[in-house]
């Protein structure tokens, strides 16, 4: 009974409901699009692990793992999106008004997500996109993202393990002429969420059905300003544990949520 | 859940005897007219009610307007015994032919003069209807709705008789004690907002109630006593208030069956249903008292609700023209509700409930949901029959109101917790109390004047606030406002009949409304940039509203009418919005509405069709936001639909109403056209299609040589896809109930199902940001849709007993 009243109501009414294309009108379109992770190598650079730094170190990973999401993908653009000389020019001579200090981004609708948090090996897959998932989200012009780097919370369960309780393991030999500066860094990103999250992260993909997005980590960017020399290498020649009162280590954390810090890149479905 | 205990009308097969002239002096000649050549028929058809007085006139063949008059203004001295079905009276309609002969010219020859001309007196033919006759709708979605036969359909409330107008869907996210969220005309009237709900004159939309603005509770109602509904969809009634932008809904009690019905029952989910309803004998159906218990578990964790009402009513005649009503009802209930759960946990199974589909169907995230709510209402009416056939009614009223509901839409996302601690969680209870005085009156000079002037005046006192509650304890821990609202709204209205032609009628009014408010904010910051203040602050608004509304009616054949309608309304402001010497702004509704109605009657038997498309804007429409969890402004709206009905009786076997409607509601892009009521962004959530039966099936049957009375009803909703965000439908909804009773004597058994094919359907889709994975997780910040459940198949009897209590006559 249910079925035969279902065809004859689908029947009568079909015709007064969206002509054909069975669409709502409510405008936006659904989607479910693939989330995956990748290492970005550094410009030149044929692997993910090795790179130059802009002060001139030659740094080498043998250990990269981190903590990261969920990953909210922003209709809106990064304000430090890079924009043509004109309009910046324009924004210095009229400034946009702001109703409270609260208004000073907000990314709009949130077109994509991947709401768990998961740990990623940044040189297991020597370049290749690790695929997390199916990804709920809104067929459109992404134009930012923000992710959250957390330490593993039980949620991630035995996966965590490999991290220690901590949100990024960095271990690698820094080389700059004949200084050799092994080191070993360890980094929470404690609450508030405000420093937990890496945000204006400037993409351009055009989210649509079955296909991958892709989150890059960029870890030649994390040690930007690094200065290897100043860290005190062991006679024994052991690895540096990188502390929070060095350098180095006041470096990667910034630089860890600065927005150039990952990138995004999108792969069409076929 | 409700179970129909009407009684059977196990005395259909009982004679009718028809109405008796008690006093009936003959007409007036009208003294305009020149002296008659040949004599003039008027042909009247007079409702008789069951005291035996005339209640309304109307001319089905007309004589001429002064003889129409005449006629008319001796047929309201009239005075009958009541038609009687068996020891019952009945309110019939009575068509009675009025002459008006010449003076018969002086004999010639007899010596004895002529008898005195006088007027025919009346013959009587009578046509037995067993139901009060409707005024003449303003509309031909002027919808007057006698429940009748089918109370014997499965409702769960009197809510539910709601249904019985086409176009209209329920849903329920709060729990059983919660308003509905009525969805009626291609309007999301919320629980309220857009729908003026009223009570045998007594309002019951909330001035801003901290749910919503314009929050009505009908669960209060005992549907036993419900004998008709008024259903205007449109602003097209001079009488229609406030909040009436997608309509107005007046319940209009009485109980026809005299004695006492007792009724209870047992069904699924522990539920149990106790009623009582008494009309004393010797007095009419405006004379009763009821009293109705209902408790049960619900139909998944967290659904326990309870709850008692009571009503009466006592009409006294204080004179031959002149009668009262006092009418008082109390309500108190308690309910727990589930409210909302994410379709990917339940999907995902995440829910905190067994992993299989049924149990996370029905699931729940916050166990500390719910309500309680308390009403007590006393209403005073006076009704004054005036010498010319006019009509003087005077009502007052008072409201006491309390309620406190506890919802949480969002899990743990709105919370911006002291630096170190986690969300608290999103969980908001929102209380209100306050009273409501008013009066409500209207005059009709008479049947000779199409004349009716009406005023409302009412004013609220009331205490509205919302407060977020922490996750763990439910202790209050941020007040998201505090208001004292006073508000008064006088109205008057004026409204006018006219037919120019015979085959037209014209009928137009005006309605003027105004409001002052007064609100004392209480949560103001006691801190701002000169320093220290007083944590509160006054805010005053005025506002005023005037709307024309006008139909006009072309009868193009004595069955077939063409009825065109147009008007303005209005949904004043939420006080809680205004600021301090502002002209408070309205929500301004333009409606209009075009189609046809037919009907034909024969003795006991009727059918009566109708169709019609209209198209309606809204200035500035409010749509129900999860994450404040009140309604908020979207700008303007509007829709175009149209809908077809029919209801057809068979003497007192068959009653049948069937209806399907359409609407298409849009939000029209900033400086489209008014005049395309069809261009814009759909509106979510809003049925677009909607069907309904309801159909009642009574008889007798003999069973050991005793005669058994029996009836089967059935209940059938479809509703069509619902638009969703993101360009999509939600899935159709089809719904069966069934019941079925047998009487003998005075002992009737019953059972009914509701959701016969149990099937899992979504009772409330929303699309929204949530967080329910726990104060610390991360967010999801991509909206996805939320749903309500729907109850699964619900079984119920029900044992019914009638005591008549007529004290045998010597």
């Amino acid at each position: 009974m249910k079925r035969c009243s279902r065809r004859a109501f689908t029947w009568m009414l079909g015709g007064a409901l969206a002509a054909g294309c069975g669409l709502s009108g409510t405008g936006g379109r659904s989607i479910t699009f693939r989330m995956g992770l990748r290492t970005a190598s550094a410009p030149g650079e044929p692997t993910v692990d090795t790179f130059t730094t802009d002060t001139g170190w030659r740094v080498t990973l043998t250990t990269a793992r981190l903590v990261l999401g969920p990953i909210y993908l922003f209709e809106k653009a990064s304000p430090l999106q890079p924009q043509a000389l004109l309009r910046r020019l324009g924004d210095v001579l009229l400034p946009t008004a702001h109703a409270h200090e609260g208004d000073f981004f907000s990314g709009g609708h949130v077109l994509g997500e991947w709401d768990r948090e998961v740990v990623f090996d940044l040189l297991a897959d020597a370049g290749r996109a690790r695929v997390l998932g199916r990804s709920p989200g809104i067929a459109g012009l992404a134009r930012s993202l923000s992710l959250l780097l957390q330490p593993p919370s039980s949620a991630l369960g035995a996966e965590a393990d490999v991290m220690g309780g901590r949100s990024l393991v960095l271990e690698g030999i820094a080389t700059q002429a004949q200084a050799r500066v092994p080191f070993r860094v360890a980094m929470d990103f404690p609450p508030p969420v405000e420093l937990q999250r890496v945000d204006f992260v400037p993409i351009e993909v055009d989210l649509d059905d079955e296909g991958l997005f892709v989150l890059e980590p960029r870890p030649h960017r994390w040690f930007t300003g690094a200065r290897f020399d100043r860290l005190t290498v062991s006679a024994e020649g052991g690895p540096v544990e990188v502390g929070p009162d060095t350098q180095v280590y006041r470096a990667l954390s910034v630089n860890v949520r600065r927005f150039d810090a990952f990138t995004g890149a999108w792969e069409p479905g076929v | 859940m409700f179970i129909p205990t009407l009684v059977l009308w196990l005395l259909s097969a009982s004679p009718v005897t028809p109405p008796v002239p008690v006093e009936a002096p003959p007409p007036v000649m009208p003294a305009e007219v020149p002296p008659l050549s040949e004599a003039v028929r008027v042909l009247l058809r007079l409702t008789i009610d069951a005291a035996g007085e005339v209640s309304q006139v109307e001319v089905r063949e007309s004589g001429g307007a002064s003889f129409d008059a005449a006629a008319m203004a001796a047929a309201l001295r009239w005075r009958f015994e009541p038609a009687r079905q068996g020891e019952e009276p009945l309110e019939v309609r009575v068509d009675v032919p009025v002459t008006f002969e010449p003076v018969a010219p002086p004999p010639v020859v007899e010596e004895e003069p002529a008898p005195p001309p006088k007027p025919e007196p009346p013959v009587f033919s009578t046509t037995v209807r067993g139901q009060s006759a409707a005024p003449p709708p303003v509309a031909v979605s002027d919808f007057h709705i006698t429940v009748g036969q089918l109370a014997d359909v499965p409702r769960n409330s009197a809510t539910d008789l709601m249904l019985l107008a086409p176009g209209v869907m329920l849903a329920n996210h709060g729990g059983e004690g919660h308003a509905d969220t009525v969805y009626l005309r291609g309007f999301d009237a919320g629980e309220g907002k857009d729908v003026e709900m009223r009570l045998d004159g007594v309002p019951l939309n909330e001035v801003s109630n901290a749910h919503g603005h314009g929050y009505a509770d009908t669960y209060f109602i005992i549907p036993e006593l419900v004998q008709s509904l008024r259903v205007t969809e449109g602003p097209y009634d001079p009488s229609q208030g406030d909040f009436g932008v997608a309509g107005t809904v007046e319940y209009q009690l009485g109980l026809e069956r005299r004695g006492i019905t007792a009724s209870a029952s047992q069904g699924s989910f522990a539920s149990r249903r106790l009623s009582l309803v008494w009309g004393p004998p010797e007095s009419t159906a405006a004379t009763f008292v009821g009293v109705l218990l209902r408790q049960g578990h619900g139909f998944g964790p967290n659904r326990a609700y309870a709850n008692a009402g009571l009503m009466a009513q006592t009409e006294l005649r204080l004179g031959p023209e002149t009668k009262l009503r006092l009418f008082g009802a109390s309500y108190a209930a308690r309910y727990a509700s589930a409210g909302v759960v994410r379709e990917t946990d339940v999907v995902d199974a995440r829910l905190p409930c067994d992993a299989d589909a049924d149990s996370q169907f029905f699931c729940l995230y916050d166990p500390n949901q719910g309500g309680a709510s308390q009403r007590h209402i006393a209403s005073v009416e006076l009704t004054s029959r005036l010498e010319r056939g006019g009509r003087f009614v005077q009502q007052a009223f008072v409201i006491a109101r309390q309620m406190r509901s506890r919802e949480n839409f969002t899990g743990f996302l709105q919370d911006t917790p002291p630096i170190g601690e986690s969300q608290r969680g999103d969980n908001t209870e929102q209380s209100y109390q306050g009273t409501t005085v008013g009066l409500r009156g209207r005059y009709t000079p008479g049947v000779t004047w199409p004349v009716e002037l009406g005023y409302v005046a009412r004013y609220d006192n009331v205490h509205t606030r919302a407060r977020r509650l922490r996750d763990k304890g439910g202790a209050p821990y941020a007040t998201v406002f505090d208001n004292q609202v006073r508000v008064t709204n006088l109205g008057a209205y004026l409204s006018l009949r006219g037919a120019p032609l015979e085959w037209l009628t014209l009928r137009g009014g005006v309605r003027v409304d105004t409001f002052l408010f007064g609100v004392e904010d209480l949560n103001r910051p006691s801190e701002d940039r000169q320093g220290g203040r007083i944590p509160e602050e006054s805010v005053e608004a005025y506002g005023f509203f005037a709307s024309p509304r006008a139909s006009a009616e072309v009868r193009l054949t004595p069955r077939l009418t063409w009825l065109t309608s147009a008007g303005l309304g209005a949904r004043s402001s939420d006080a809680a919005g205004l600021s301090d010497a502002e002209f408070a702004p309205y929500a301004r509704v333009t409606s209009g509405e075009t189609g046809l109605g037919w009907r034909w009657s024969e003795g006991p038997s009727s059918l009566e069709l109708r169709g019609a498309m209209f198209a309606t804007r809204v200035s500035q429409d409010l749509v129900f936001s999860e994450t404040t969890g009140r309604n908020q402004p979207i700008g303007p709206s509007q829709r175009l639909g149209a809908f077809g009905s029919a209801r057809f009786t068979w003497e007192q076997h068959l009653d049948v109403q069937a209806s399907l409607a359409w609407a298409r509601a849009t939000q029209p892009v900033p400086g489209a056209s008014p005049w395309k009521p069809w261009d814009g962004a759909v509106l979510p959530y809003i049925p677009q299609v909607l069907g309904r039966v309801d159909a009642s099936w009574r008889g007798t049957a003999t069973v050991a040589r005793q005669p058994v009375g029996w009836s089967v009803a059935l209940g059938h909703s479809a509703i069509g896809p619902k638009p969703l965000p993101l360009d999509r439908y939600s899935e159709s909804i089809f719904l069966f109930d069934v019941a079925a009773r047998a009487r003998w004597r005075a002992v009737e058994l019953g059972v009914s199902v509701e959701n016969l094919l149990d099937a899992r359907w979504r009772e409330s889709e929303f699309n929204y940001v949530s967080n329910f994975r726990g104060p610390d997780a991360p967010a999801s910040l991509l909206a996805t849709r939320h749903f309500s459940a729907g109850a699964p198949r619900t079984v119920r009897g029900t044992l019914t007993v009638y005591l008549d209590l007529q004290e045998d006559r010597p």
